[in-house]
């Protein structure tokens, strides 16, 4: 699904040059769930920025689904981005000013589908993340936890085979993140691919695999013994 | 996608409804002082008469004396009324109109109607088909009236419609100032602006009540209601005033082609020099001036400095607003650039992102128009009150409106282009990050 090749990004001003990554190397395979984790600064989510398509790396290798996007341009990207790849962030990132339905609608109007596929789309997800009933609702008329589970349903609508989560569970208390965890879980089970960037270790381990990151370098690749067992029991 | 994209732009405008209403305020403001003072300059400065704008040449002699003028200065705007007979008598092959503004008393034969000083013209037969007036009833009059002075008269529409109401006017008696005239012709009055023949008594004025021989008033004696300048001063009444150097008649001729008006040049350059040989014209007998209808609306300031200004002014007015409009609109693009960011993070390109903001743009171009026409309007609605002779010329019409709206929807895009490029280029991961 996913595999970087020595990937560096280096942030240039004119007094100063900040290496965010240096020389990622990783693979992640179709079907997996993977967590990074790191201290704040150590550039998970400018690894995560980059393989969702939002930055460019400065070198290095990087292909998506077999497409080497080092040598896309900003439109084939974007259209990239829309077709294979989900985003959920820490503050959610709706747009106050759509409804629940509209929200979800967005990349699919990028995507161009016609109006019933859009329809279908966004009622099979909000029924999938349980908010089946809150079509016509503004974010800000939702919980923390239901403003996440539209963002979550706004991902799941474009049917991603990439699901990147930034700190999902960050601004949520435990009992609303243990749920959106379990989502997540739900989807992964569903063959989604999800990479989710945490520092909350507890969380972490509940990936399938958890990459560490310090200081821009990957120093760490192990497999979670817990998401082993939950996957056998 | 259409719909999405200008729903998506107006939610944009809402969201931040006060820096929205400044660029709709900054730039229908600029609109209205653009269009107010640029539509005077339009309409004063158009072809009034276009089909025969070329052909039409209003004549210049210099008659003028050397006491405190200049060899460089136009000849007189007007002929005296030796110069203007000998013409019409030297070439009566060409299509010549000489003519004086007069205003008479009209004295209705019915006391149903009060008497009222009305505004004529006498001219020769020729004025109404080189004007293109088109009669109604009846026609112009014959060249023997005009060599014999006859009591006849052409009439408006609107007069013959005051005088005899549903009845035809052709057949029937005019009184004015005593003396009875036949009425011969009655013609729809011209909707013009620019009163074409005659500038020279200020160029936007009504269209004349009637028109009579010239040869009818002189023989009559009635003076001119119109500029008379002299530099010279002559005894006798209206007898000496024929006779005199006071320039008080328009003189037009109709011209066909080029080498019509070079033959008629050579005409009153001959003219003059055998005058000059004379002991007239003292100044030059060079200085003269066939003038087609546009040269002779700007030799006569039909538009003035003033107004030219002021249009320019207008225009720099706008130009200013849309500088302004466009540090406003990069103000709110960038404080909406999250929301871009987001739509970026879920499929738009960079090209959907400026799109999306020149939507906006678009959206605001419409809102400016409105509140511009509103804005043009109140500013005519002013110079109308202010200055009672531009009733006809600050009015607002569709074709103006049309010309408003897409001054507004051009401005508006202008001033973002630059605010919805920069916004399209902004990394999203940066504008996500900084939320």
């Amino acid at each position: 699904m996913l595999v970087l090749q020595d990937l560096s990004k280096v942030y240039r001003t004119n007094v100063v040059e900040t290496h965010a990554l240096r020389e990622v190397s990783l693979q992640i395979n179709a079907g997996e769930f993977v967590s990074i984790t790191g201290p704040s600064g150590s550039g998970k989510t400018t690894l995560l920025n980059i393989i969702g398509l939002l930055e460019e790396a400065s070198a290095g290798g990087f292909s998506l689904d077999g497409v080497d996007v080092m040598r896309l341009n900003d439109d084939a990207r974007s259209s990239l981005r829309n077709q294979k790849l989900g985003f959920v962030f820490q503050s959610f990132n709706l747009i106050n000013d759509l409804n629940v339905a509209d929200n979800i609608d967005v990349p699919l109007r990028y995507r161009r589908l016609p109006a019933a596929e859009r329809k279908r789309r966004i009622s099979e997800s909000l029924e999938r993340v349980g908010l089946g009933g809150r079509v016509n609702h503004y974010p800000n008329e939702l919980s923390g936890g239901q403003q996440q589970r539209v963002a979550i349903a706004r991902a799941l609508a474009g049917e991603p085979k990439l699901l990147l989560a930034d700190e999902p569970t960050g601004n949520l208390d435990s009992v609303m993140a243990r749920a959106t965890m379990d989502l997540l879980e739900e989807v992964n089970r569903g063959g989604t691919t999800i990479v989710m960037v945490t520092h909350d270790t507890e969380l972490a381990r509940r990936a399938k695999r958890n990459i560490r990151i310090v200081d821009g370098q990957v120093v760490d690749i192990m497999r979670n013994s817990l998401s082993d067992d939950r996957a056998n029991s | 996608m259409w719909h999405f994209q200008f729903e998506s732009a107006w939610r944009s405008i809402c969201r931040f409804p006060v820096l929205s209403a400044l660029i709709v305020v900054a730039i229908a403001l600029g609109l209205a002082a653009t269009m107010s003072t640029a539509t005077i300059v339009w309409r004063l400065g158009a072809d009034p008469i276009p089909t025969k704008s070329r052909q039409l040449f209003y004549v210049m002699l210099d008659a003028w004396d050397t006491n405190g003028y200049s060899e460089a200065l136009n000849a007189p705007d007007q002929l005296t009324y030796p110069d203007s007979m000998a013409l019409l008598r030297s070439r009566p092959d060409v299509k010549q109109a000489a003519m004086y503004r007069v205003a008479l008393a009209l004295q209705p034969d019915t006391l149903e109607l009060a008497p009222k000083i009305v505004d004529g013209r006498a001219t020769t037969r020729h004025f109404l088909p080189m004007f293109e007036y088109q009669m109604l009833e009846g026609s112009t009059w014959t060249e023997s009236d005009d060599r014999d002075g006859t009591a006849v008269a052409v009439i408006a529409e609107s007069l013959r419609r005051t005088l005899f109401g549903d009845q035809p006017g052709l057949g029937k008696e005019l009184v004015l100032s005593n003396k009875r005239y036949k009425i011969i012709g009655v013609y729809q009055e011209p909707k013009r602006v620019i009163r074409v023949h005659d500038v020279t008594n200020g160029a936007i004025m009504k269209s004349e009540d009637f028109f009579f021989p010239i040869q009818t008033a002189v023989r009559l004696e009635l003076e001119t209601s119109g500029n008379t300048n002299c530099w010279k001063g002559y005894e006798g009444g209206f007898k000496g005033k024929q006779l005199s150097e006071c320039v008080w008649l328009q003189h037009w001729v109709e011209l066909s082609d080029q080498s019509a008006v070079a033959d008629f040049q050579r005409h009153i350059d001959s003219y003059a020099a055998q005058q000059k040989a004379l002991g007239r014209f003292p100044r030059t007998a060079e200085n003269n001036v066939l003038a087609d209808v546009l040269t002779h609306m700007q030799l006569q300031r039909v538009v003035s400095d003033d107004q030219r200004m002021a249009s320019w002014v207008g225009i720099g007015f706008l130009l200013v607003a849309i500088i302004n409009a466009t540090c406003l609109l990069l103000a709110k693009f960038l404080r909406g650039s999250h929301t871009a960011a987001v739509h970026r993070s879920l499929g738009a390109g960079r090209a959907d992102v400026f799109r999306l903001h020149l939507i906006e743009a678009f959206v605001i171009g419409l809102m400016s128009a409105g509140l511009g026409v509103l804005f043009t309007w109140l500013a005519m609605l002013g110079m109308r009150w202010a200055q009672a002779d531009l009733q006809e010329i600050a009015v607002l019409d569709v074709r103006l409106i049309s010309i408003l709206v897409a001054i507004s929807l051009t401005a508006s895009l202008l001033a973002a282009i630059v605010p919805a490029w920069r916004v399209s280029r902004l990394p999203p991961a940066a504008s996500l990050r900084m939320n």
